[in-house]
């Protein structure tokens, strides 16, 4: 973006769980771009918008507390402020929550005097009762009070022209807080000024909505419904899609062939460009991107929902055990999803250690793209012989058993890692628990939606094209009587028999490191060009059930995929922890299949 | 007359007020930046299915507390 492109930059501010995002996308509309993964406001989105004649930059802040605290979203809030070039800030503040967003907001004083305070929420507020002297908060505080309700577009017009008159006035008014100020004492003697009625911070029907997904009865079952509703429409939805985009990629694939072959294009540059490249993209897009164009937009209505936080809440005593904390069942949900989205999840813990583990165990949770082949080979093996209602409920069972195992696995390797880690000295847990708030249904998914198949397609562009053509290469370069692959596939013969799985499936899961859509893909074309049902070309291949076993626990239990594995280091910094976060679930996953193996072995089946 | 008790002690629905709060693993620095400190009033509201922590209403936030952690604040009842 170049500079002439705006005339000035605003901050915009804020606690989390304040509207803050919906007070950004009111202003910016359609004009701006999230520069991270997993849609999580943490490194500055910006976006445009303009006020009168000039363009206006708005940069939105990650949700904090405090800048001096310890949390990654806080550092960032805190590097944006100090690092930046701005004009003005907004600071939004939950109307109902004044007293929690105070200190930020003296904080954010003490680094500007241009500022303007944004009442978010306020319609919530008056109908809980509360009531604030806005006049009075403008005074204390220095700066303008506009009062706002952005989900309905209220106070934005107002927000703007104060904005406006900020922007252009020449003098401020001194300064309301220092830097020697006790800011805690300070917000809480404004809020005591200027909050003459908190009004009725936990309405009845909100008590009602607590009891129902926290109580002892149906807390649990609730939290398993949910989970499950989630999964079953990702996964039956997605079916669909997933055949309509492979149907009409293979059309354009095999008309783009044709083309290639009319002007002459040598049959190699054809094979690597159709068979490699352009194969291996649209496997890896018609597989991931219905699955994470349903999955995401739905976690992320149960977050603006308010549903997660109490999701750790009912899951922190068991993660308490396994020495870390509710959040990183959220992480591990999200890895569900996908794991290199999982792991940059990790940032919603707040201590470092923590984060750690949950970063190198989020492998453990297997991704959207483990999905199909865990189903395949559950169907083929476990429930072939049932009929079709049966099969699907045995399959589901059994789908769900083989994850809680990898699930349970992972909790132990916490457990381990907390005691190395840790040795007895264990972090405090603080877990804000939101209001409910009605999500702006159509408007998330939309935009959910919209970031996923972004993010699906620029990975399958940077991951999937490179890993066709090494692919293609691989299975057409031969030397002597076989291909490159193939002396692969011998080669890792007997460690694939040790594993209970073969030179075939291993050089799969070695090849697939880019993207775990393409293991099982890989594996069979290995196998050769058969004919038949997939359960025939695997059984014809030397697939038992102790085959299938071992396929569904290393593809539960391995290494994590390229893209999760740049994110490790990404968000950890730490080479040494990308590397355990490689070897730890691969070690499980390698002594698990042993275990199988040699189970089925002694009883010589 | 201050009658102090431990935050997990309270029973819930009981309205107390925060006397004081230790500062191990910065327990103290962690509340006072959500704007809770001394002379703040509490409510547990409930507790998790499972045990071991329970959710409190603070004025303008509701939190989620570990009882090892609770045990840590005094607060006298009204």
């Amino acid at each position: 973006m170049k500079k002439t492109d705006y005339s000035c930059t605003v901050l915009l501010a804020g606690n989390p769980n304040v509207g803050k995002s919906t007070v950004f996308n009111a202003l910016t509309g359609m004009h701006q771009h999230t520069g991270n993964w997993a849609g999580k406001t943490v490194s500055g989105a910006e976006g445009f918008f303009n006020l009168s004649e000039e363009r206006i930059r708005l940069v939105d802040l990650p949700g904090a507390y405090s800048l001096r605290g310890g949390s990654p979203d806080e550092q960032a809030a805190s590097e944006l402020v100090n690092g930046l070039d701005y004009q003005c800030i907004i600071i939004t503040t939950d109307a109902s929550a004044l007293e929690k967003g105070l200190p930020l907001c003296l904080e954010l004083l003490q680094h500007t005097k241009c500022a303007v305070m944004c009442l978010n929420l306020w319609d919530e507020a008056i109908k809980r009762g509360v009531c604030i002297d806005t006049e009075k908060l403008s005074d204390l505080l220095g700066i303008p009070v506009v009062v706002t309700s952005a989900r309905s577009g209220k106070g934005l017009r107002e927000l703007k022209d104060t904005l406006q008159d900020v922007l252009t006035k020449e003098e401020m008014q001194s300064a309301c807080v220092t830097e020697t100020d006790d800011i805690p004492e300070k917000a809480k003697k404004i809020a005591a000024v200027c909050i003459s009625s908190r009004g009725n911070p936990y309405m009845n029907w909100e008590q009602r909505l607590d009891r129902l997904l926290t109580s002892r009865v149906t807390g649990l079952p609730m939290l398993g419904l949910l989970l499950a509703i989630i999964f079953f429409i990702t996964i039956a939805g997605a079916n669909y899609p997933s055949m309509w985009l492979a149907s009409l990629f293979e059309f354009i694939g095999s008309l783009m062939r044709s083309w290639l072959t009319t002007f002459g294009v040598h049959e190699i540059v054809t094979g690597l460009l159709i068979d490699g490249i352009y194969g291996t993209l649209a496997d890896v897009i018609s597989v991931m991107l219905p699955p994470m164009a349903i999955f995401f937009p739905l976690f992320t209505l149960l977050e603006d929902l308010g549903y997660l936080p109490r999701a750790a809440f009912v899951l922190d005593p068991v993660f308490n055990r396994a020495g870390s904390g509710g959040r990183q069942a959220l992480t591990m949900m999200m890895g569900f999803g996908c794991n290199a989205c999982g792991i940059t999840g990790c940032r919603i813990i707040p201590d470092r250690r923590e984060r750690l583990i949950a970063a190198v165990t989020n492998n453990f949770s297997p991704c959207n793209g483990r999905f199909p082949t865990l189903i395949a080979v559950t169907g083929i093996f476990m429930t072939a012989k049932l009929n079709s209602l049966t099969g699907s409920a045995a399959g589901a069972l059994i789908l769900a058993a083989a994850v809680s195992t990898s699930i349970g696995i992972s909790l132990i390797v916490t457990r381990l890692l907390s005691a190395i880690l840790y040795k007895g000295r264990r972090a405090r847990f603080i877990l804000e628990l939101p209001p409910y708030r009605r999500p702006q249904l159509a408007k998330t998914i939309v935009r959910s939606m919209l970031d996923r198949t972004v993010f699906v397609l620029g990975r399958a562009a940077a991951v999937a094209a490179p890993a066709g053509a090494l692919l293609w290469i691989m299975t057409n370069v031969t030397i002597g009587d076989k291909s490159l692959a193939g002396h692969m596939c011998a080669l890792l013969e007997p460690a694939g028999a040790v594993l209970g799985l073969d030179g075939e499936i291993l050089t799969g899961f070695i090849l697939g490191f880019p993207a775990n859509e393409i293991v099982l893909p890989i594996t069979l074309s290995l196998y050769g060009d058969g004919i038949g049902t997939l359960s025939e070309i695997l059984t014809s291949n030397g697939w038992t059930i102790k085959t299938a076993l071992c396929m569904m626990a290393f593809t539960m239990m391995h290494f994590p995929c390229s893209t999760a594995c740049i994110t490790i280091k990404k968000e950890t910094g730490s080479t040494l922890w990308t590397l355990l976060g490689f070897l730890i679930p691969t070690v499980c996953g390698i002594v698990c299949c042993i275990l199988i193996n040699t189970v089925f072995s002694i009883f010589g089946l | 007359m201050c009658k102090e008790i431990s935050l997990c002690e309270l029973n819930i629905g009981q309205q107390a007020v925060i006397c004081c709060v230790g500062n191990e693993n910065g327990l103290s620095e962690g509340l006072s930046r959500l704007g809770i400190a001394p002379g703040a009033s509490v409510q547990p509201l409930f507790a998790s299915p499972l045990g071991g922590l329970r959710a409190y209403l603070f004025p303008s936030v509701m939190l989620a507390l570990r009882d090892e952690d609770t045990k840590r604040i005094m607060v006298s009842a009204k």
